[in-house]
């Protein structure tokens, strides 16, 4: 069994001066690496319109979809995700936890998701922001692909009201359901790619990124074996 | 290309066929780093300061994971005191969907490491592979038991050292299951997972040249142990 080297960044998006998208996706994911390390630098851009109607609630965070299975993707018939979101609010003892997506009421669903985060109208620019961590162990191997995220980081506040309801940490378990026919093909096939959605606020309004929101996915050195 | 600073100084690869209950990385700090120039480097805990093995790892069992039946520790196993949180089948069998539940947290000492048990999901649990026959994009045909469907455990456990102090390991694992039922349909899952945080350290050793990782059960995957250092010591192949 060989080790070799090979650090290097393998792809990024951002949304720059645009806070108008709704996805984040790097595809095309050059799979022959150890490890894929996966960051998710972010903030999230509540329209003028959807403000008032959420203020001072949780909110489900960014969607999370992988290997080209989402809706207009290359695999977006195998968009059957099993998720796991956890999460630590300060105000609220110990961490909780669901399976599933928050949004979609059975445990196998069409997307991933973070946890949630705390809104409150009037905040600053960029309080809604977040990081999330996430590591794909042997992205090219021939087994079920997952990716275990770790971060958090929302703490919302107005120059009122500041700083209640912020996010100890969370945790995330993304993969594509290794048991359905739909999508199991595609889930023991490459992790090559990989979308962060901005998702929709609990009224069903549309959500975007803020400016210079950022996914960046890292290659953390290679080995020869691709199959346990 | 610069060098850069972190290094994958190791690897066990412990094949599904060929399953262990202990995996361990010892002599950490002879590992050793070349730049592009050919300068070696051998990397000690002061010029190579971080240790962080990421694992994937599948536990060969129907039977739940309790919490002291998965450890870890560094240089010795004994004398540790530990603090977790954890969430997992032992505490909620059943999921759901619409609704959370809480974790737990315990804190202890004397004990033989760090444990990690409650946050990890047996993976040949019973009813497990309730999924068809599938064929791969090479034709393969994978029945819904194979390895390749089965769940995997993924953790990260990590120290600095100085090797002047008695060293804190730190860790994280989190799982997601299929449960027993097909999940487009349901609303609750069963064996659906588990995730835990926590931290420990023994009181006998400065020294982090080992690392062990210890499973009551047999367990087969991919442990890949990284160093980052204090300069840019290793060429990027």
């Amino acid at each position: 069994m060989a080790l070799k080297q090979k650090f290097y960044e393998l792809g990024s998006a951002t949304t720059g001066s645009d806070n108008t998208l709704q996805y984040l996706t790097v595809e095309g994911l050059n799979t022959d690496y150890a490890m894929f390390h996966i960051v998710f630098d972010g903030q999230i851009k509540v329209p003028a319109s959807t403000a008032s109607a959420i203020s001072y609630s949780w909110q489900y965070g960014p969607t999370v979809q992988m290997q080209g299975a989402w809706a207009g993707g290359p695999n977006a018939s195998a968009a059957k995700y099993r998720n796991m979101m956890v999460e630590w609010m300060p105000n609220n003892g110990n961490s909780t936890s669901r399976a599933g997506n928050g949004a979609e009421a059975y445990v196998t669903t069409s997307y991933g998701r973070f946890p949630r985060w705390y809104f409150i109208d009037g905040a600053y620019d960029f309080s809604e922001r977040m990081i999330m961590e996430g590591v794909c162990v042997l992205p090219g191997d021939d087994t079920t692909k997952c990716i275990a995220w770790n971060g958090g980081g929302p703490n919302p506040g107005n120059p009122g009201n500041y700083g209640n309801y912020g996010i100890a940490r969370w945790m995330t378990y993304t993969k594509l359901d290794a048991q359905l026919a739909a999508s199991a093909p595609t889930g023991i096939g490459p992790m090559d790619s990989i979308r962060i959605g901005a998702g929709t606020a609990t009224n069903g309004d549309a959500l975007t990124f803020n400016v210079f929101s950022k996914l960046t996915v890292y290659g953390m050195g290679w080995t020869d074996v691709h199959s346990t | 290309m610069p060098d850069q600073n972190w290094v994958l100084i190791a690897q066990q690869q412990i094949p599904y066929s060929n399953p262990t209950s202990a995996v361990q990385f010892q002599n950490l700090n002879s590992s050793t780093a070349t730049s592009e120039a050919g300068v070696t480097v051998t990397l000690n805990a002061s010029n190579a300061p971080v240790y962080r093995m990421f694992a994937k790892y599948t536990i060969h069992t129907s039977s739940a994971i309790s919490n002291t039946q998965g450890y870890s520790y560094i240089y010795s196993t004994s004398q540790h005191d530990h603090a977790q949180e954890w969430n997992g089948e032992n505490q909620n069998t059943y999921l759901y969907s619409n609704n959370q539940t809480t974790g737990a947290s315990n804190a202890s000492y004397y004990t033989t490491g760090t444990y990690w048990g409650y946050g990890a999901q047996s993976n040949q649990y019973s009813m497990y592979g309730w999924g068809a026959q599938i064929t791969d994009d090479a034709g393969v045909v994978v029945e819904p038991y194979d390895r390749r469907r089965q769940g995997q455990n993924v953790g990260c456990w990590e120290f600095y050292s100085t090797e002047q102090m008695y060293p804190v390991h730190s860790h994280w694992t989190m799982i997601c299951t299929e449960g027993i039922q097909d999940g487009s349909n349901q609303t609750s899952s069963q064996k659906w997972g588990g995730y835990e945080l926590g931290s420990g350290g023994s009181n006998q050793s400065y020294s982090t040249n080992e690392f062990y990782w210890q499973c009551s059960y047999n367990v087969s995957g991919t442990f890949l142990f990284y160093r980052s250092c204090n300069g840019n010591y290793q060429k990027n192949e």
